[in-house]
Formats: C-alpha cells, sequence, structure tokens
C-alpha cells in the first residue's frame, strides 16, 4: 500500500499531523498501536474519539491495534515500514509521532535512551542520575529527552539527517514540543 | 508540665521496642512506649523481611543460629499472619563449588536447623527462575515476614494489655536524679518510670550518651531493590559465606533483593539515598542467582541501617557474654556506666526482636524487684490464628459473631516479689493506638480480647516435629480464609487483608462501602483502611502504607493514591487534607523511584507526572 504520508504513533499530535496533510487533499494513513487512538490524559479520552471521527470522514486510513516495527531505507531515505499485522506501507513522506517513554515512543535501559521504531538518534544525559529531578513536583529532565531533529523537524539515523521522516509532539522532548 | 510514673518506659518503636512494649505488659508492668515517629520509622520498616532459619549464620555464628530457628517457629505460631512459610534454598553456583554446602548441612544440624540436601533439579522445579547451571541446593525453614505488621501486632497486643504507646514524639533528653535516669522528657511533658529502656536501634549510641551513658556503634547501610512481582515462591541464598547480595525474599506481590553494607555517618542515617553503584552492584549480583532479574521490572530501591555494636572494652555486660557485633546485645548502664535506671537493649536482628524483648524485660523485672514470667513466645499476637483444632473454635465463634465469646486468657499476672502486692494486667481501658477517635461510641463488634482462645503447642524447640505444626499452621490459615469467604463473613474482596490482619479481619466492616477495592496491587479495601485509622492511629497515607502495603505494589500508588487520599481525608475527619496527603505521598514513592528510573519505572514515572498533573491544579506540578 502506497500513501503519500504514513503517520507513525495515533496520540494527539499524531492525529493533528494526519488531519494537516489530509486537509491538503494528500493520502494519509496513521498507525495507532491501541486499539483506540492513543489519550495518555484521561481528560483527552473525548478529544481522541472526536479526533477518530474526524480522520474518518477525512478519508484517513487509520489501522488501530497495529504497531511499526521498522523501516526499510534507501540511504537516508525512508522507502517503507512494516507493521506488526504483516503490512508494508509505503509514502513519500513518514512523521514519527510514537510519543515518549510511556507510550514507548522512546525506551530506556540502565544506560541508554533509544527510538525502537526507526533507531532514531537521541539525545539524552549519559548519567541516568541526571534524568530525574528528586523533587517529584520540578522538571524532569526525562521530560526534555527526545529524538535530535533538524532545524525543520527531521530526524537523524547514525548522525545522518533523513530525507523524509520528521517527529512531531513528545518524542521531541518536552521544551521543543510545548513551543509548537 | 504534666507528669506520669511508669514502670518502664521503653524509647524506639521498632521491632525490638514494640516487643518489648508487649513484653512488659503481659508480665503486668505499667508500660510506656514513646516513638519519634510512627511505628517502624527505622530498621525495623527499612530490612529485607526474612524471617531468617538461621542456616546464614549456621556456619560463622552458631549462637545467632540457633536463636534464629528458635524464633523463627515461634513466630510462624504465634504471628501466622505477620509470617509466610514460603520456605528457603541456598544454591550453589559452579564459582561457589560445594564445599560450603557440605558445611552448612552439617552446621544447621548441629543448630536445630532443618537444612536438606536436594537435587539443582529438585529446586529447579520448586523455584524455575534460579539459574540453571546451579551444582547444589540446600532447602531450609526460611520465612517472609511483614516487618510493619509484626510490629503492629506487638503494640496492639501491648496496648490491650494496658500499654500506653506514643508516636510521633521524640524523647528529646533524660530526667535524672543524681546519676540516676528517672524518666524522659519529649517536648512538652514529662514521664517518669523506676526503668528506662533504649531500644531505639542507631539512634540508641545518642540516646545513650545524653543519659550520661556511652555506646560504641556503628551504622552499616543497607540497600535493597523491589522486583515488580514474586520472580519466586522461596526465599533463595547464595550458598557461599554470608556475603553482600546475596538474597532474594518474596513478600506479597513483589521480591526484594539484597543488601549492600558500607559504614555511613551517624548524620546520614536520618536520610539515606541509594545510590547508582549500589544499584548497578545488587543487579550484577543478583542476575548470577536469578538471569531473569535482568530483564524484570525493578519498582523501587530503599536503604536501611543496621544497629551494629562495636566491641568494647566494658563489653563484659553484654549478653551472653557474647561480643559479636551482630548478635544481642543487652547493657545494664547501672554496672557499665554507673547509671542506675537504664537499660540498652539493640542490635540483634527483626527475627530476634522477642528475644531480645525478653532478656531486656527479665532485666527489668530483675531491677523492679518483681518475679513475673516471659509468655510471649506462648500467647498468640492480634490476628494470628493457629493449630487446626483451634480453628474450629475459631469458626464456631463466627456463627455467634456479634455476641462477646469468652474473653481470652489473660496474660500471667505478675507478683510483685517485693511489695507482695499481686498485680494484673491493667485491662482494656484503651485498646487501639488509634487514641481518641476509638472510644468515641463507634459501633464495637468485638470487646478487646473477644476472639476465641488459641492455644499453642508448647514452646518449638527445632525438632522436626514443631517444623511441620508450624507447617500446619500455614495450610490451615489457607483452609480458614477458604471457609471465611464461603461463609460470606468476609467477602472476596477482603481475602488480601485476611492474609495481613488474620482473625482481625473479622473486625472489619466489609458491608456497602466497605467491600471496594482502593488499592488494586494490593487489594486493600475501603474497611481495611477503616480498622488500621482506628487500630493503629494513623496521619496521612504513609502511616497507612506501613500498616496495609497501600501503593506498594507494581504501580506504586499511581492508580490509586487520589482516591486513598480522599478516603483517607473523610475518615480522618479533614477532607481538606486530601490533596496534601497526595502530594506526600507522592513524594515519598519518588524517593524509591528515583534510584531504578529507567525502563518501566521511568515509563510509570512519566505516567504518574502526566496523571497528577492533570488531577492537581496547574502549576503543582512543573513541566520546565
Ligand atoms: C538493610 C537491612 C536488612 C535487614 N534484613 C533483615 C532480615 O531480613 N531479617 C532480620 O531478621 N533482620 C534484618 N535486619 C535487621 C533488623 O532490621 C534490625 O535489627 C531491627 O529492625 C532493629 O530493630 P530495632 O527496633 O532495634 O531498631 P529500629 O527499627 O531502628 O527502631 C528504633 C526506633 O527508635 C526510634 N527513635 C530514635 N530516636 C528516638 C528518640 N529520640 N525518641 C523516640 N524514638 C526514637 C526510631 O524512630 C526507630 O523507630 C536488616 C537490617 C537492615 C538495615
Amino acid at each position: 500500500m502506497k500513501y503519500d504520508v504514513v503517520v507513525i504513533g495515533g496520540g494527539s499530535s499524531g492525529c493533528r499531523a494526519a488531519k494537516a496533510n489530509a486537509a491538503k487533499g494528500r493520502s494519509v494513513c496513521v498507525v495507532s498501536a491501541g486499539l483506540t487512538l492513543q489519550a495518555t490524559k484521561p481528560e483527552s479520552e473525548g478529544r481522541v474519539y472526536a479526533d477518530l471521527y474526524e480522520l474518518r470522514k477525512m478519508g484517513v486510513a487509520v489501522l488501530r491495534g497495529d504497531t511499526v516495527l521498522s523501516g526499510s531505507w534507501d540511504g537516508a531515505k525512508l522507502l517503507e515500514v512494516h507493521t506488526s499485522n504483516g503490512l508494508t506501507l509505503q509514502a513519500d513522506e513518514f512523521i514519527l509521532a510514537t510519543g515518549r517513554f510511556f507510550s514507548k515512543g522512546l525506551v530506556s535501559t540502565m544506560d541508554t535512551v533509544f527510538e525502537p521504531v526507526l533507531g532514531a538518534d537521541v539525545d539524552f544525559p549519559s548519567d541516568r542520575e541526571k534524568w530525574f529531578n528528586a523533587d517529584f513536583f520540578a522538571p524532569q529532565p526525562f521530560e526534555q529527552i527526545g529524538v535530535r531533529t533538524t532545524a525543520d523537524g527531521h530526524i537523524f539515523i547514525k548522525g545522518e539527517a533523513a530525507e523524509n521522516v520528521k517527529a512531531v509532539g513528545k518524542i521531541l522532548g518536552g521544551e521543543r514540543h510545548a513551543k509548537k | 508540665m504534666k507528669m506520669k510514673k511508669y514502670d518502664v518506659i521503653i524509647v524506639g518503636g521498632g521491632a525490638t521496642g514494640t516487643c518489648m512494649a508487649r513484653d512488659c505488659a503481659l508480665r503486668g508492668l505499667k508500660t510506656l512506649l514513646i516513638e519519634r515517629e510512627d511505628l517502624c520509622d527505622g530498621a525495623s520498616g527499612r530490612n529485607h523481611g526474612l524471617l531468617h532459619s538461621g542456616a546464614r549464620y549456621a556456619v560463622n555464628d552458631p549462637e545467632s543460629a540457633r536463636e534464629c530457628i528458635a524464633e523463627n517457629l515461634i513466630l510462624k505460631q504465634i504471628a501466622s499472619n505477620c509470617v509466610e512459610d514460603t520456605g528457603g534454598l541456598f544454591i550453589s553456583l559452579p564459582e561457589d563449588g560445594l564445599d560450603y554446602q557440605a558445611l552448612l548441612v552439617q552446621k544447621c544440624a548441629e543448630a536445630g536447623i532443618d537444612a536438606r540436601i536436594i537435587t539443582p533439579k529438585k529446586a529447579l522445579s520448586l523455584a524455575p527462575a534460579i539459574n540453571p547451571n546451579i551444582i547444589g541446593a540446600v532447602k531450609v525453614p526460611d520465612a517472609s515476614v511483614n516487618p510493619f505488621l509484626l510490629s503492629d501486632v506487638h503494640a496492639l497486643d501491648a496496648v490491650r494489655h494496658g500499654a500506653d504507646i506514643i508516636k510521633f514524639k521524640a524523647v528529646t533528653s533524660f530526667l535524672k536524679d543524681g546519676d540516676s535516669v528517672v524518666g524522659v522528657k519529649t517536648d512538652k511533658e514529662e514521664y517518669y518510670a523506676s526503668q528506662v529502656v533504649i531500644a531505639s536501634g542507631i539512634w540508641s549510641a545518642k540516646l545513650a550518651e545524653m543519659a550520661g551513658a556511652h555506646i560504641d556503634m556503628y551504622p552499616s547501610k543497607g540497600s535493597l531493590l523491589v522486583f515488580g512481582h514474586r520472580v519466586t515462591n522461596l526465599v533463595i541464598n547464595r550458598c557461599r559465606k554470608p556475603s553482600n547480595a546475596d538474597i532474594l525474599v518474596p513478600e506479597a506481590v513483589v521480591s526484594v533483593f539484597g543488601t549492600t553494607s558500607d559504614k555511613v555517618p551517624f548524620e546520614e542515617c536520618d536520610n539515606m539515598r541509594v545510590t547508582r553503584e549500589e544499584v548497578d552492584f545488587l543487579l550484577k549480583e543478583g542476575v548470577k542467582m536469578l538471569p531473569s532479574l535482568a530483564s524484570t521490572r525493578i519498582i523501587r530501591a530503599y536503604a536501611g541501617v543496621r544497629p551494629l555494636i562495636l566491641e568494647d572494652s566494658k563489653s563484659s555486660l553484654q549478653a551472653d557474654g557474647r561480643s559479636a557485633s551482630r548478635g544481642i546485645v543487652l547493657l545494664d548502664h547501672e554496672e557499665r556506666d554507673g547509671v542506675p535506671g537504664l537499660i540498652t537493649i539493640t542490635g540483634g536482628k527483626l527475627t530476634t526482636a522477642r528475644l531480645m524483648a525478653e532478656k531486656a524485660a527479665d532485666l527489668v523485672c530483675k531491677k523492679l524487684g518483681i518475679d513475673a514470667e516471659c509468655t510471649t513466645a506462648e500467647i498468640p499476637l492480634p490476628g494470628s490464628y493457629l493449630k487446626r483444632r483451634s480453628f474450629g473454635a475459631f469458626l464456631s465463634g463466627l456463627g455467634a459473631k456479634k455476641e462477646d465469646t469468652p474473653a481470652s486468657k489473660t496474660s500471667s499476672g505478675a507478683k510483685r516479689t517485693s511489695s507482695g502486692a499481686k498485680r494484673t494486667s491493667s485491662g482494656t481501658k484503651r485498646t487501639s493506638l488509634g487514641a481518641q477517635k476509638t472510644s468515641s461510641g463507634a459501633k464495637k463488634p468485638y470487646s478487646a480480647a473477644s476472639l476465641p482462645v488459641i492455644e499453642v503447642e508448647k514452646t518449638v524447640s527445632g525438632e522436626k516435629k514443631s517444623v511441620s505444626g508450624a507447617k500446619k499452621s500455614c495450610l490451615a490459615v489457607r483452609s480458614v480464609a477458604q471457609k471465611l469467604c464461603s461463609k460470606e463473613t468476609i467477602p472476596y474482596a477482603g481475602i488480601a487483608a485476611l492474609g495481613r490482619h488474620g482473625s482481625e479481619t473479622l473486625k472489619m466492616d466489609f458491608t456497602g462501602e466497605g467491600a471496594e477495592i482502593v488499592c488494586e496491587c494490593e487489594q486493600v479495601t475501603s474497611a481495611e483502611i477503616s480498622y488500621c485509622v482506628k487500630e493503629f492511629g494513623v496521619r496521612n497515607l504513609n502511616d497507612l502504607r506501613r500498616h496495609t502495603r497501600i501503593g506498594m505494589g507494581t504501580c506504586q500508588g499511581t492508580h490509586c493514591i487520589q482516591r486513598a487520599a480522599e478516603l483517607l481525608a473523610i475518615e480522618l475527619g479533614v477532607p481538606e487534607k486530601a490533596e496534601e496527603f497526595m502530594k506526600d505521598y507522592l513524594q515519598e514513592r519518588w524517593k524509591g523511584m528515583t534510584p531504578v528510573m529507567w525502563g518501566e519505572t521511568l515509563r510509570e514515572a512519566e505516567f504518574m507526572r502526566s496523571k497528577y498533573s492533570s488531577l492537581l491544579a496547574e502549576g503543582e506540578i512543573s513541566a520546565k
């Protein structure tokens, strides 16, 4: 299957990106790991159903309960992604909107943080003691961790900017995400 | 200033102090216990929760080993609801060889510990998570103990036998008459007593100093990791010379692996943090014994301080003439430092707290000239139900639920030999630690000591016969649980409470909202919360946690804190405090999560922040 745009992750940022692209007349597919679209906050749940309804009306393909596992590249260009339901999705442009740790957009181990779907480069403090603040209520450094991007939001893979993959939403890390 | 006079004042409400309060109260002494925080705020609430069989000490310290096995068997009988009789294994990794195993089995036999070699295959079938390459295994009667509950029930029983317990008040100085200690002072009050007993763990050194005596203590920090589920159902020890990072204990729905041991300055004892190096070390060692720990979620890390005593020149007066730094240390400051009226009991272990109390109470009685026997090893603690024979009585008591069953055997009345006046334990003027609230005419299905009398087999000695006795009591707990639930006396939602509080669960009111589950991980109901607030005196969620395990499971309270905070605030009659309870508890859980904040725990952390930032007012949780 070939689309103009494939959005990886059906959270609020993913949905927003899908809508914006569909509004420009592009063919769009959203892959969302959850059976419903993802809502991290309880109060976002209503909005998520509204999003789903709207996306359907706009003709966006929403693959619920499916997960993007990996991608195939031609140099710095992402050609297609492969999903857990066995689909291969091709697109001219891909949008990575898988969120931060809770939604598994980023995965951390004792000493590293990585982006599990495409292997995008992530900026994070190497000492894990610097990932958190001892005060629960204070800003938390881990909420600033995100994938490295070019000025216009393209991700990097092993130091090289990807031609056709942008990141949006929480996976960008706190401040950059909040600025949008 | 008010003035009160007691026979004995105990300073410190950990395992040792609460056991001591119960012992003294059962002997009929007018007893006061003062604790600066909540019960179990010290080492007794920050340990490994292993009810030692003694096997760990059998090779190096046979005396401790014998004490442990005796106390292990006693506690399985008198505190059946605080102990989970898991059994334990000593596993030998290829690099450990089998020499130590042979020695262990021999020394266990000498100490009366039932230690049996089993095949690695058998061990793996009992605990599939252990390293499949083990070359040997020994089965021992280790068990898992809930240290919070153990102190709770001792305190409860002390109060039910007339003791007074004051929590959240520190002893700030000693009242003296010449060289003699005649009482203690808190911020506003003075309390007088014929004997003052310091049972303040690592803080005993400071208190002794305040009273004009001196103890050389050594604060030894131990850190532990809590894994998100029961990795095994048995205690797993490494079969080698006791060392660091070599024990896993299953506890309720989690497993605890530890420990480290490092000398720390006294100033650190009041606020300990688990370091990155400690976490890395524990995990590295843990994986050798149980490979799956590498991928098991770690939900928390915590640390406690062992109250170790340095051998000193005055050690001739230590209990049994021993000066082993991990052994029981009983100091008679009258003889040792020329400070009459003062005794210190420390060292030892959670497992041997009852015995420590017995020794200290013997000395108190000797000083007071009172001839009263220790009965703490025979009389079951609140909530403990024992042998099958007793369950009949226990269950038939259920039929007459709202009626008073015959009052239980009272403690052995103490005879005051010097004065000749016979003193009995001072009834039930106040029967809970929950202070004032209780007496306020609330419905009370039971009188204080109305639970059926449960007879205990005469004290156990380490023979095989009594081991199986303990096993039987465990089986019977299960069958009682089933019967209670099928009789609909306690709804299914109350089964976890039954596991924790035993027969005390009958005092919980599961009608209406009582059966609602508040904390899913640990299955804590609204009824259990009401009971604990009433019986134990709870100021906030962190106190409530110690009595119920609320928020101690996998989600670390993410899902239940707001519900629990509201319920507790209403229960305490201070609904406006719900938010404060919630915030304090979030911060407390956070402290234990941060040392292991990666992987699933980091996910939980992000979710916790996100959830509570939408529940709390804007800006309470700041993003940047
Ligand atoms: C990491 C670790 C693991 C352990 N694991 C085990 C185990 O698995 N099995 C086992 O049997 N034992 C274990 N132990 C040992 C056991 O926990 C301790 O020996 C035992 O809890 C000591 O109890 P305690 O009552 O003497 O001292 P504590 O529990 O420390 O109690 C002392 C109390 O005194 C109070 N206090 C201090 N100053 C004042 C004051 N001025 N006024 C009033 N109150 C005061 C404190 O708040 C505290 O509550 C472990 C210990 C540690 C540190």
